[in-house]
């Protein structure tokens, strides 16, 4: 049997700003993942002119 | 192919060739299956269109093996643990995919070179989604979804929209989910996909900058 008790999340709360901790920590890893998508090089990107 | 004018005069009102002879002319199989790309392409930026795509795949394939076993399979086999689980999975990387997609393709301007459509598409696959993985969350027929669909139903029938869209009816949210809603996107990731290639990647915004400052770095 399934158990349904899981306690409710943290918030974190300034302002008019109310969100949950595990949404907070989905933004940030978003954030990571898209800066990290523009910065990191690409496997075989160097060069220029049409490529496979 | 070039077009004598008696050719158009044959296909005159004839829609069915004249839609196939706007593909061959629009999106030959060079465009739609290219062995080549822009070296822009060649980011991770431009990797989480497809890396949607795949969940979808998968979303789709963990889907139909759903809808052949039924909840009773998903909720008590660990095959059909498993099957949910993954399903589950692919949904949560395909919104967290779909996101940096957007937020790529937003700060890059990507409606540039009549690609509106390539955009309205976009945008409109990520709302209908949105309305998916509801009725997803809907169907878990647990408690969580009985939660979930009595916390929704004042918000939604306060839209109006509760007459056709009535969360607490099982039946219809199973149709929804099941049918009409992975067509709507189906249909819409197709047109998509399509206009991607049929004007191409979006170029970066100094993409022409770029190529001019090393095609003249070369030819030093």
């Amino acid at each position: 049997m399934m158990s349904h008790d899981i306690p409710p999340a943290r918030f974190i709360e300034h302002s008019w700003l109310s969100i949950s901790v595990p949404n907070a920590i989905m933004v940030g890893a978003l954030i990571v993942l898209f800066i990290l998508a523009l910065v990191l090089p690409f496997p075989g990107g160097e060069g220029s002119g049409e490529q496979r | 192919m070039s077009q004598t004018s008696e050719d158009r005069s044959q296909t005159r009102g004839n829609w069915t060739a004249a839609l196939g002879e706007a593909a061959e002319r629009n999106l030959p199989f060079s465009k739609l299956l290219p062995g080549t790309q822009p070296a822009y392409v060649a980011s991770w930026i431009y990797v989480f269109g497809v890396l949607t795509l795949v969940c979808l795949a998968l979303i789709i394939a963990t889907g139909v093996v759903l809808t052949i076993f039924g909840p009773s399979w998903w909720h008590t086999s660990l095959a059909g643990h498993y099957i949910n689980s993954l399903h589950f999975w692919s949904v949560q990387l395909f919104f967290l995919f779909m996101v940096v997609h957007l937020w790529g393709k937003f700060w890059m301007a990507a409606w540039r070179g009549g690609r509106a459509r390539t955009w309205i598409t976009g945008g409109l696959a990520f709302v209908v989604s949105i309305i998916a993985g509801l009725t997803g969350y809907l169907l878990q027929t647990n408690l969580d979804s009985q939660w979930i669909a009595f916390e929704a139903k004042d918000g939604l029938n306060a839209t109006g929209v509760g007459a056709v869209f009535n969360v607490a009816n099982l039946g219809q949210i199973l149709m929804f989910h099941v049918f009409l809603l992975p067509a709507v996107i189906a249909a819409v990731v197709l047109g998509h996909v399509l206009w991607v290639r049929l004007r191409g990647v979006v170029p970066p915004i100094d993409a022409a900058a770029i190529e001019a400052a090393r095609s003249e770095g070369a030819s030093r």
